[in-house]
């Protein structure tokens, strides 16, 4: 068995606001373990992104214990690049806040842009590149903090349909590769399905867990290209839109 | 029809020109209108008395020249602007800051900051002067409160208008409230705080105007003062004038070190 890592027990969380309280997370309960792939899969405004807020400890829950046990790395819906610095120093941001860099750091985002193809475009300025560029860079910038557990936001969500799935096919590699773990939020049933090997279906507002879907080895393993054309493709899809209705 | 343009040489050139009879029809327009002034004054059609005309106002201008007066007189009041512009919007710049990293105290504040944004600074001009005193001080400081309480709220709300995504990012890198500030908050509005400042030309420049009415010993707002007291009508003219002149070459001034400040911060590559 592989260590726990993320693990929801019982969580609730409200919002308040001057006349009610809303609640968002009702008694909500899962875990994540090393090495996985977790989909959270919901309508818009179920509290997707709430969820992430707790694990990141951006907030706090009433009821109910949060446990993480990760170094996490956090990519949004949008890229969050800023435009008055360069790709360069996009990609250090987060590493500037925690230390001054140093040359071994230059020379590491320098061999990371050769790899991501992202080498001629250092000095250039986020308005310069293309929406999956962008995203790339967003996604370097995370990766050099070395997180041990990735959070993605719906990070492909604005992203046009082809480079989308290369971005997909990318994040699965890299993923796989570096040996981390990953928490994917997203209202695409198909992206979590190829991407993911265990998927929670979650209910709208209040937001809790209606289903469990434990991916079989096979598409559990399949890069997600392949995964969308094995066999039971079809029939997850098909039962998750069942259980989402 | 319109001729097509197929090269850049003919673009570049369609565009110089237009460049040109841009600037050429401004001076044009000017050059009309003292002409018009100028006829009209000596035809009797224009109330010279109420009026003046160039000519006069051009050789009263001549003479402050050579005694020395005129540089004296602009020395001061510019002086005086640079200060005020410089105080009003340092320091409203540096409240708005401490307002950011303190929201709290804003709101505790806020309902005093509107009330002194609505109050008509110019009506304090007077009891200021009492205060501080009659000098280059006095008048500073009547062109300071004209600016400082703007800059406050229009930075402050600029400040707080920052992409929450982006903040919440940050949060996650684990940035502190000052990383935020210096990272994203202060470059974010480079702009609007350079637009910050151009309101606030104006500004500083009302308040030493108002001031120099009120304590009139030296400046432009003496000069045009005192004319307008003993009917020179010429010197009230020739103080605007100068006025907008130098008002125009100030934001001009800033306009070109905001260009360098751009192309200097683009040149800053990293070096592989
Ligand atoms: N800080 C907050 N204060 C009040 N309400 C919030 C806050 N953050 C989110 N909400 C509300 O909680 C609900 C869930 O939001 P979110 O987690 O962003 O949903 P999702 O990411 O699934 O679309 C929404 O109705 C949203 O308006
Ligand atoms: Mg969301």
């Amino acid at each position: 068995m592989n260590r726990t890592i993320v693990d929801f027990n019982h969580v609730s969380k409200k919002f308040f606001n001057k006349k009610s309280e809303m609640v968002v997370i009702s008694d909500m309960s899962f875990h994540v373990d090393e090495g996985e792939i977790v989909a959270l899969v919901g309508p818009s405004g179920a509290g997707k992104t709430t969820i992430l807020n707790l694990i990141s400890e951006l907030l706090v829950p009433e009821i109910g214990e949060v446990k993480v046990d990760a170094s996490l790395g956090y990519m949004f819906q949008k890229d969050n690049l800023f435009d008055w610095l360069t790709i360069y120093k996009n990609i250090a941001l987060g590493l500037s806040i925690k230390r001054k860099l140093t040359k071994d750091d230059q020379k590491e985002i320098e061999e990371m842009a050769k790899r991501y193809g992202l080498y001629d475009f250092l000095d250039y300025y986020p308005t310069q590149l293309s929406g999956g560029m962008r995203q790339k860079v967003a996604l370097m910038r995370t990766l050099l903090l070395k997180p041990s557990l990735l959070l993605l936001d719906e990070p492909f969500s604005s992203l046009d349909y082809i480079t989308r799935l290369d971005l997909e096919e990318e994040i699965f590699k890299i993923i796989k590769n570096l040996k981390i773990s990953a928490i994917i939020v997203t209202h695409d049933i198909s992206e979590a399905i190829v991407l993911s090997n265990r998927i929670y279906v979650l209910s709208a507002r209040p937001c809790t867990v209606k289903k469990e879907y434990i991916l079989n080895e096979d598409m559990a393993n399949a890069r997600p290209n392949d995964a969308r054309m094995n066999e039971h493709f079809q029939e997850y899809f098909k039962d998750i839109v069942e259980t989402l209705r | 029809m319109k001729k097509s343009i197929t090269t850049l040489k003919e673009f570049q050139k369609r565009q110089r020109l237009d460049k040109f009879l841009i600037v050429f029809l401004r001076i044009i327009i000017v050059a009309l209108l003292f002409a018009f002034w100028e006829i009209g004054a000596r035809t009797g059609v224009i109330n010279e008395f109420l009026l003046s005309k160039p000519s006069s106002i051009w050789n009263l201008f001549i003479t402050y020249i050579k005694s020395g007066e005129l540089f004296k007189h602009v020395w001061i009041s510019v002086y005086e602007t640079l200060i005020g512009l410089a105080i009003g919007t340092i320091a409203g710049l540096l409240i708005a800051i401490l307002l950011y990293l303190f929201p709290k105290v804003y709101t505790i504040i806020d309902p005093y900051l509107v009330v002194l944004n609505a109050l008509p600074k110019t009506a304090l001009a007077p009891v200021l002067i009492i205060w501080i005193g009659t000098g280059a001080k006095g008048i500073i400081a009547v062109s300071v409160t004209l600016s400082i309480v703007v800059t406050i709220i229009s930075a402050y709300s600029y400040f707080v208008g920052v992409d929450k995504e982006k903040v919440r990012m940050l949060k996650t890198m684990g940035a502190n409230k000052f990383q935020i500030l210096t990272k994203l908050v202060l470059p974010q509005n480079y702009a609007n705080i350079v637009s910050i400042i151009k309101i606030n030309i104006g500004l500083a420049w009302v308040g030493v105007i108002v001031g120099e009415f009120l304590v009139s010993r030296g400046g432009i707002g003496y000069l045009v003062m005192y004319g307008g007291q003993v009917f020179k009508l010429d010197l009230v003219m020739m103080g605007v004038i100068i006025l907008a002149i130098i008002a125009f070459i100030m934001y001009e001034i800033l306009n070109i070190l905001e260009k360098y400040l751009k192309k200097t911060k683009r040149r800053g590559k990293h070096e592989k």
